[in-house]
């Protein structure tokens, strides 16, 4: 156990001493492993151990939060009274903390091979490998680099949430991706491109093949050469085909945080009050699911100990759930869905997406490209942002190519789609049957707090969405 | 309320963990190395429904490694600070086990120190006005009551609906360094901040409008009246109210204060060192070169009194000068260097490592102000006959290897000289390297709420993509 089961009730009658519906002791020790090369040579080579603990008191919608990374008993005791000041609340129920008892959960996001049980030198390899397979790929191509860089990083992190409802779960989480980026000069211009895949199996995730380091120095020399004598895109309104897999990060941006519960119940959303509307066209099924085994997105518990599950978000185009934590459901009345999650126990939990993706459809994806005279196809995305409220979102297309007459022709750049969610959704008139989850890359950033996500998508075709480029 | 700890005896217990640290990597094997020790706290609180919503408070005490072993690098970390002698020795032993799986670089070096001792360094920085000891008591009455009367003066707007975020941050750090080369240091401050949103219904389809507005200060004294923020934040929700389109164009785009600094924030990106080291900067050639019209000036000045990047020494121990980045020919004078992206491009150190209690040093700007300019957003908007203003950006800025930029953005329509109608769902392209050079127009009118202080800029024109 990571804390003393005396210590934990100690910390959760401390946290109550002023009243409170609920209080959680949350406790995080994580090792972490980082190496990262360019130009050849491994500029460092960084290891980082973080543990503390995090406790928070909830009293109606008011909550609390006290987090310390100096966990002598003391330090511990402190955090747990700066907790125990809730303010306000009236009428509110103070609680009596159940005793603790150990729960079981899921396996399906459990490591097979932890990164801290690899040796240190085995997990440096992984980057030169990357790195060898890039430029051998380079030279293949032809193209001269102007910049490969590499790198790897993993976690191992044990954890333990105790709760004043009696709850004490443990959970050991992995997580290693390899990521790489090559740049290349294409007469005066440069091109780049990305590759990169990871999970929560640990080290056997790059025994498969197409998850080697080797695969991925392909996948972004591939991407680079693709963009040689690449033109200003068109801009205006026009048909764009989504490509699929990596494309999900638009699903997950427009549509996705939407679906929030925090977002819902503070009427911030344009998807509050909703449910049961059609908000899609009835081509679109969108699921949220942490229960994928070992996707970059999945846990086995989320960071409140409640069981993930796979959440129907909308059903052939109505609205049929949220993605919620356990504060959120219960001010909304909705089910808890174990989407609470945290970046680490600085961070209190916020109702967060683990795998979201829309569900495959019937088209075969050669018959959607051809069936567009003229538009754009995205095969790749690099940032973007969106605006909850209104629903309305930028993204960067990292590799796209014009659609002429049926048939991919010349690379683009400086494309961005700049479209309203739902909007967008109302206008899929094609879903491909190829629906599959990126590689296992994707962080996903909200209030401040960073945690991994996998998107995913199947080949799409929308009728009507604006390009912004510059030709 | 509960008493401080002397701060000053603080200060003294990083600098000795930091000499601890040196003097266990020395041991370990680590002829050059640099260890850092980080201590803050902080507190947040936010309101809803006239009530406070959450109140966080962290305690924070880290550390870090780093160390040069045959010219190969090593850097371990650990958020709980080590307490004993063999947790010391334990930290240090892990970044020269880490060391030994690098690649062996001319450009690892831990660079000598400023002359400047550890009480030099204190009294020095001291004097930049970085710390308020209000601030540092992190009151959370006066946080809640501030959160509170912010959410109370912006809900009390005619069409305001609601709130998305109401937050009052509050935060006291200190961070020490001690390098092999003999340098001992810390530096302490402290900072305060208001934010505010205002979420407003536009017509009757449930489509909302929030906007938002902040402030932040080193000290209590100098932040405006929640009131203030308030009513801003009210004021720039209700004016989105009905915003469209426009048709697509190349015409004069300005950006206020806040999307200057958005837009200048990737310029000092390009500037950084080991982004030009890596040739991944539009700007890896600019050097000596005229980058922007002339007229005004760029700088970048560690020792401004009360900024928010202000330092006496830098994260390698360097020490901190003004130095002029663009002059007002428009020549771009100098990078942004660390010693380690000096040294890839063969020149010394700037001054300017930024480093965090865990994180390696890494090249970036401290205060950086651009002077020069006259007049303001209002007169800038009267000069200008027709074209947009943007006051909201979405997506990411330039690619950092070409400058090519596209993004989302919303603001108003300026037609003869005055604010039209407010527009949404437009983009803005170009390329970085000519859009700098395309300011026709600066103002006077610095934003001086983060350490990128930028007034309101004006382009001659931007390609603008909006309906077609």
């Amino acid at each position: 156990m990571l804390l003393d089961p005396g210590l934990l009730s100690r910390l959760i009658g401390r946290a109550l001493q002023f009243g409170g519906d609920f209080a959680e002791v949350y406790v995080q020790r994580r090792k972490s492993l980082g190496f990262s090369l360019d130009d050849g040579i491994v500029r460092d080579a960084s290891s980082g151990r973080d543990y503390g603990v995090g406790v928070r008191v909830l009293r109606g919608a008011h909550m609390t939060y006290a987090w310390s990374d100096d966990t002598s008993d003391e330090a511990l005791l402190a955090c747990a009274d700066a907790a125990s000041r809730v303010d306000g609340g009236q009428g509110s129920v103070t609680v009596v903390a159940r005793p603790l008892s150990q729960r079981h959960r899921g396996t399906h996001a459990d490591p097979s091979r932890p990164p801290a049980d690899v040796p240190l030198d085995r997990r440096a390899t992984l980057v030169r490998r990357l790195d060898d397979a890039a430029r051998a790929a380079l030279a293949r191509e032809g193209a001269s680099a102007v910049q490969v860089a590499c790198s790897y990083a993993d976690v191992d992190e044990d954890i333990l949430i105790a709760n004043s409802e009696g709850l004490v779960v443990t959970d050991r989480r992995a997580l290693v991706r390899v990521s790489v980026e090559v740049v290349i000069d294409d007469h005066g211009h440069r091109r780049s491109g990305t590759g990169g895949g990871g999970s929560r199996i640990g080290l056997d995730h790059f025994d498969a093949p197409a998850n080697s380091p080797e695969a991925c120095a392909e996948e972004a020399v591939r991407m680079a050469c693709a963009q040689r004598g690449a033109r200003p895109a068109p801009r205006g309104e026009g048909i764009v085909v989504l490509g699929p897999s990596s494309s999900g990060v638009l699903l997950h941006e427009a549509v996705g945080h939407g679906l929030e519960a925090d977002f819902i119940r503070k009427k911030t959303s344009l998807f509050a009050g909703r449910l049961g509307d059609k908000v899609a066209s009835e081509l679109c099924t969108v699921i949220d699911d942490g229960t994928l085994p070992g996707m970059r997105g999945s846990l086995n518990i989320d960071d409140e100990g409640h069981a993930t599950s796979r959440t129907v978000l909308i059903d052939r185009g109505v609205l049929t759930g949220y993605i919620s934590d356990r504060l959120n459901a219960s001010l909304l009345g909705v089910e808890r869905t174990g989407n609470g999650r945290r970046q680490s126990f600085r961070h209190p939990p916020l109702p967060r997406m683990t795998n979201t993706f829309m569900g495959k459809g019937t088209d075969d994806p050669e018959d959607i490209v051809k069936s567009v005279k003229q538009g754009l196809y995205c095969r790749a995305f690099g940032g973007g942002q969106v605006d909850i409220a209104n629903g309305s979102f930028v993204f960067e297309v990292k590799e796209g190519y014009l659609i002429e007459d049926g048939k991919l022709t010349a690379p683009v750049r400086g494309a961005t789609l700049v479209g309203n969610g739902p909007e967008t959704l109302q206008r899929v008139t094609r879903v491909g049957h190829d629906a599959e989850l990126d590689k296992g890359v994707y962080t996903c950033g909200k209030e401040g707090q960073s945690v991994p996500v996998g998107v995913g998508l199947p080949t799409v075709r929308i009728d009507g969405i604006t390009i912004g480029g510059t030709g | 309320m509960s008493r401080l700890p002397t701060p000053t005896d603080d200060r003294l217990a990083a600098e000795e963990l930091a000499v601890a640290l040196v003097e266990a990597a020395r041991r370990a094997g680590a002829a050059a190395c640099d260890a850092t020790v980080g201590l803050s706290a902080s507190l947040s609180a936010s309101a809803r429904d006239f009530a406070v919503e959450d109140i966080t408070r962290s305690q924070s005490r880290a550390a870090a490694i780093r160390v040069v072993v045959d010219g190969k690098l090593g850097f371990a970390t650990s958020s709980d600070a080590p307490r004993s002698a063999d947790e010391i020795d334990e930290l240090a032993r892990t970044a020269v086990g880490l060391a030994r799986l690098a690649s062996e670089s001319a450009h690892n070096v831990i660079l000598q120190g400023a002359h400047l001792s550890a009480d030099e360094a204190r009294a020095a920085g001291d004097g930049l006005q970085l710390w308020d000891d209000e601030t540092a008591l992190l009151d959370p009455g006066w946080a809640t009551t501030q959160a509170l009367a912010m959410e109370r003066v912006v809900r009390g707007h005619d069409g305001v609906i609601g709130v998305r975020d109401v937050a009052v941050g509050l935060r006291r750090g200190l961070f020490a360094l001690a390098t092999s080369t003999g340098f001992v240091g810390s530096t302490r401050g402290t900072t305060a901040s208001l934010s505010c949103s205002a979420v407003v219904k536009d017509g009757e389809a449930g489509k909302l409008q929030v906007e938002s507005w902040w402030a932040a200060a080193r000290a209590l004294a100098s932040l405006p009246d929640p009131a203030v923020v308030a009513d801003e934040a009210a004021r720039r929700a209700l004016a989105r109210r009905g915003a469209r389109a426009v048709s697509s164009g190349t015409m004069p785009v300005i950006f206020d204060a806040a999307m200057a600094r958005g837009f200048f924030a990737g310029v000092i990106g390009a500037l950084s060192g080991s982004a030009v080291a890596r040739r991944q900067s539009w700007l890896a050639d600019g050097l000596g070169e005229v980058i922007m019209p002339a007229g005004t000036v760029l700088y970048d000045d560690p020792l401004l009194s009360g900024g928010f990047a202000s330092r006496v020494f830098d994260g390698e121990g360097q020490a901190s000068r003004r130095q002029v980045i663009v002059d007002d020919s428009g020549r771009l004078l100098t990078f942004l260097l660390d010693a380690q992206s000096g040294a890839r491009l063969g020149r010394p150190s700037t001054g300017h490592a930024a480093r965090g209690a865990t994180s390696l040093p890494h090249p970036s700007s401290t205060n950086t102000t651009m002077s020069g300019g006259r007049g303001d957003l209002a007169s800038i908007i009267a000069e200008t006959k027709r074209g947009l203003l943007v006051t909201r950006l979405l997506g990411r800025g330039a690619d950092a290897t070409t400058g090519d930029l596209s993004r989302g953005a919303a603001g108003f329509v300026i037609e003869d000289g005055e604010i039209g109608h407010p527009v949404e769902g437009v983009t803005i392209a170009g390329n970085a390297r000519d859009m700098l050079k395309a300011i026709d127009r600066v103002g006077a009118d610095v934003d001086e709420r983060s350490a990128l202080r930028l007034p309101t800029i004006r382009f001659a024109a931007l390609s603008v993509g909006g309906t077609t």
